[in-house]
């Protein structure tokens, strides 16, 4: 019996590049409008998927934009499920980089421009795993919604 | 990329009208900021709140701006929406900036430049 309630995984796949980006987050919140979640978990979900998109265009493709990027969403029992990937070049070392907090104890002269990214993905999510099968990067987490 | 820069005195007031600061956007960002700064006001007010996302490439924009500014000038921020007030307070950059709640009492009183 089909449980008529239950939400569709959704499906994305989309380029390499900026704007390819801006519309994929865009079309994530139109298709979780209807599962009614808590405006600050549809924030965390889009500041998750835009760094680690951001990650797969800048490193994982080096800024080509042709590259193709997949996004699967689906409902888990205390979150939502997300599968992302790409055909890009390996992670260094074949590891998550760590994303410790920056040090902001310093002159302004010294303050770090970036390096932020990996410590939002991992402060905002839980079950973080990145695997490389063949040519593909697989990235999954949950988010808590 | 379109921000737009009124001076009173020693500040100058910028207007992001622009919804994000992004990695599709965040070089151009710092590089008109810069631009309509030159002006050399001690105080650089950058008024947010029409921007409702900052990823961390636009949070490397705005840190990069205030780093060029200083030392003889400062980088404040207002307007903060709710989404970009998440990612500097995840981030601890709140405790970096001068991040007023609203640009209104900046431009009130002031007349523009005939």
């Amino acid at each position: 019996m089909i449980d008529e309630t239950q939400n569709q995984p959704m499906r994305l796949t989309f380029n390499s590049d900026p704007v390819a980006v801006r519309s994929a987050l865009a079309q994530v919140k139109t298709g979780m409008a209807a599962r009614n979640l808590p405006p600050e978990h549809m924030v965390t979900m889009e500041i998750v998927l835009a760094e680690v998109f951001n990650n797969i265009v800048e490193h994982a493709y080096q800024e080509r934009p042709d590259g193709v990027i997949e996004l699967l969403l689906q409902d888990a029992r205390d979150g939502i499920n997300c599968d992302i990937r790409d055909q890009g070049l390996p992670m260094p070392d074949m590891a998550l980089p760590m994303g410790r907090e920056a040090n902001l104890n310093c002159a302004i002269a010294d303050l770090p421009e970036g390096g932020f990214g990996w410590f939002m993905i991992r402060d905002l999510t839980q079950h973080l795993t990145y695997s490389r099968i063949g040519d593909c990067n697989h990235l999954s987490f949950q988010m808590q919604v | 990329m379109e921000l737009y820069a009124q001076h009173f005195g020693d500040i100058t007031l910028v207007s992001v009208n622009e919804n994000r600061i992004d990695a599709a956007g965040a070089i151009a960002f710092k590089d008109q900021l810069r631009a309509v700064s030159q002006d050399g006001a001690a105080r650089v007010i950058v008024d947010m709140c029409k921007v409702d996302f900052v990823d961390s490439s636009g949070l490397g924009a705005i840190v990069g701006a205030m780093k060029l500014l200083a030392p003889d000038r400062k980088l404040e921020l207002a307007g903060l929406t709710p989404m970009v007030e998440k990612v500097f307070h995840l981030t601890r950059m709140d405790t970096i900036f001068t991040i007023h709640r609203t640009a209104d009492h900046f431009a009130t009183g002031h007349q523009a430049a005939g």
